[in-house]
């Protein structure tokens, strides 16, 4: 006997997003979702942000990584609430999941949180395949993992909002083309807006909070307007 | 101290095998079992036909491995995994043209525009499955 399904797999996964989704605008959290490959810097942007921005907003972070806490420990030396989820005692899978962040969020009080990040595993391919209902997705990209990663790993950039282009303070110490790797980028996703900053020297920081500052304030615009 | 006690899936933990396909032949298993539940279908599944998009990321290889992995002791245990592959289709927003793209950077063949919309290749569905 033949049964037809016609199920989507990942439909799983993005009906708990939607759930978060809606959990997160009722909280009225800005949340982003950072991905990149492993050592582009995600963890020092976070921390430069968190610096940068602490003063002014209540923030959360949840850290993504197969295995140990070490993020989250840089991160919760800032008394801000840190959740870790490690998956490796889930086969050590490669992306976050919606569902994984569900239950993140029910460990985190999120009656005083205003701007959630969410640290993905460092992974260029399958974060981009997982809606864990973020507001946005952005990319960090570091200047030494080369100009032609756009074109190379395009799902990912395909559907980013925002590329940070990290490291800048090594651009006059190597090869790279940072226009070409701007141009590729748009080649994949020409709406693609980018920023470029070092997380080590602090340069752009400022900008990248600046868009921080402005989506928060558009998400609660929405919000209001839509009576949530 | 603000960390929290560390998050772990409610789902079974798997041990020693890391790979992307595992939460899909998960999600397989997991949407199969609901439809045989609704049905009060207690036969075994001997077949699952699946659709899977040329830009889903999944290595029909590694899905097969995992697939066999958690079906064990399930009602899909022995199941074999046919699987049709959906090529990429794209339509380009700026001319309107529908392609299928020989590389995984989408240009218009047309006019060159990067402006596209995928229109089929990213989806991972079950089509059907059968029992006995």
């Amino acid at each position: 006997m033949k049964i037809k399904v016609l199920k989507d797999v990942l439909k799983a996964n993005d009906t708990i997003a939607e759930e978060n989704r809606t959990i997160l605008r009722k909280k009225r959290i800005l949340t982003l979702n950072l991905m990149s490959s492993p050592g582009a810097g995600k963890t020092l942007i976070l921390e430069k942000t968190v610096e940068r921005l602490k003063k002014d907003f209540k923030i959360g972070v949840i850290e993504g990584d197969v295995a140990t806490s070490n993020d989250a420990r840089r991160l919760a030396k800032y008394d801000i609430p840190v959740i870790q989820i490690n998956t490796d005692s889930i086969g050590g899978a490669c992306h976050l999941d919606a569902n994984m962040v569900k239950e993140a969020l029910g460990s985190l009080n999120l009656s005083s949180i205003q701007i959630l990040f969410i640290e993905n595993i460092g992974n260029l391919i399958c974060p981009a395949g997982f809606d864990l209902g973020e507001d946005k997705k952005i990319i960090v990209l570091s200047l030494t993992e080369g100009e032609d990663k756009p074109v190379k790993y395009p799902v990912a950039f395909r559907k980013a909002d925002l590329l940070l282009v990290n490291k800048l303070d090594l651009l006059n110490h190597l090869d790279i083309d940072l226009q070409l790797l701007l141009k590729n980028s748009r080649k994949v996703n020409p709406d693609l807006k980018s920023i470029q900053l070092s997380a080590r020297t602090g340069e752009g920081i400022d900008e990248w909070a600046q868009w921080i500052r402005k989506s928060l304030d558009l998400k609660k615009r929405r919000s209001r307007a839509q009576g949530s | 101290m603000w960390i929290c006690p560390q998050v772990s899936s409610s789902r079974e933990s798997v041990k020693g095998i890391i790979m992307h396909e595992l939460s899909l032949a998960q999600g397989i298993i997991q949407v199969i079992e609901e439809e045989l539940e609704k049905r009060e279908e207690k036969g075994t599944v001997q077949k699952i036909n699946l659709r899977i998009g040329q830009l889903s990321c999944v290595e029909p290889e590694a899905l097969l491995f995992s697939f066999e992995f958690c079906s064990k002791e399930t009602q899909c245990e022995n199941a074999v995994l046919n699987i049709e592959k959906v090529p990429l289709a794209c339509e380009c927003q700026n001319c309107g043209k529908n392609f299928l793209p020989k590389e995984a950077v989408f240009i218009c063949p047309d006019c060159k525009s990067c402006r596209i919309k995928i229109l089929s290749g990213e989806e991972f569905y079950i089509d059907s499955f059968e029992i006995e």
